[in-house]
């Protein structure tokens, strides 16, 4: 990050055995939080006053 | 306020929100056997490395160069998310984003997740928020465990640190007995920016706004006001 602040580069491809491990850690991680959900919660609707205050904030465009 | 703030700061790239955490009580230091008062600040689109106490060349944040002078501060914490609604989800849950499920557009907390402002309420607390941010609206959750729980869009013109810091300390006035939980959420760094007055002075460019919206009246020394929670 140092070498390349605006990170315009992609290093995945440059070493791929580390590219790899770090995915399945990722995964793994994701797996694991993913099963402490206790509960899901019915989607709320998104109304057009809704929608009016997101695209103020530069969202939904 | 008169106890020793903690600031923790979002510094990484991805991070979209700066917090600071404050717990104080009534005539300064709590003593043995009384409760903290416990204020949660988040300032909304805030880049900590615009911000003079990271490094940052501008004079943005002179109020809160002092703050982390005198309290701690968090140099390296890292946000769960770069938007608003899932990160503040994380943050008053204490749960990652795959734990708490509040990810896409029209997720919503589920009532059996206990947030912060619960607990501390099954604790005695009273309990307040305000906050501009329409992916806060209590349509997904974010006001359980609040007494009062307060949104205003924050492109009306009526909706800014002042009004947030005015609406708050009559809330404290009114309510008087500690201890109570505070969650302050600005948006005045949020685009699109709009610094007032005496702040818009860094230039036209769109680094420059948002430099002058951070140097807003809860981040200056302007107009200091005296007041004891």
């Amino acid at each position: 990050m140092t070498a390349d602040l605006g990170e315009t580069r992609n290093v995945a491809g440059v070493n791929l055995a580390l590219t790899r491990e770090f995915k399945e850690k990722a995964l793994r991680f994701r797996r694991i939080e993913t099963a402490k959900r206790i509960d899901v919660a019915p989607g709320a609707e998104i109304d057009e006053e809704l929608r009016k205050q997101l695209r103020a904030l530069g969202y939904l465009n | 306020m008169n106890s020793r703030p903690s600031v923790i700061s979002s510094r990484r790239a991805s991070s979209l929100l700066l917090c600071l955490a404050a717990i104080g009580a009534c005539d300064g230091a709590p003593r043995r056997g009384e409760r903290a008062n416990v204020i949660l600040i988040v300032i909304d689109g805030l880049r900590a490395d615009h911000l003079t106490p990271f490094g940052y060349s501008r004079d943005t944040s002179p109020f809160l160069d002092e703050m982390a002078a005198s309290g701690v501060l968090f140099e390296n914490t890292i946000s769960q998310s770069s938007g608003t609604k899932t990160s503040v989800a994380s943050l008053l849950t204490s749960l990652y984003p795959e734990a708490h499920g509040v990810r896409g557009v029209k997720d919503v907390l589920p009532d059996s997740i206990r947030l912060l402002p619960e607990v501390l309420r099954d604790h005695g607390y009273r309990t307040f928020a305000i906050h501009g941010n329409p992916w806060l609206e209590e349509r997904f959750g974010f006001n359980q465990g609040f007494d009062e729980f307060r949104f205003t869009h924050w492109y009306k013109d009526t909706f800014d640190a002042q009004m947030v810091n005015e609406q708050a300390l009559q809330w404290v006035d009114e309510k008087q007995t500690p201890p109570f939980f505070l969650y302050l959420h600005y948006m005045d760094v949020h685009s699109p920016w709009k610094p007032p007055g005496d702040f818009d002075r860094f230039g036209p460019e769109a680094v420059d706004q948002y430099d002058g919206s951070s140097n807003t009246s809860w981040t200056s020394k302007a107009e200091p006001k005296s007041y004891t929670i």
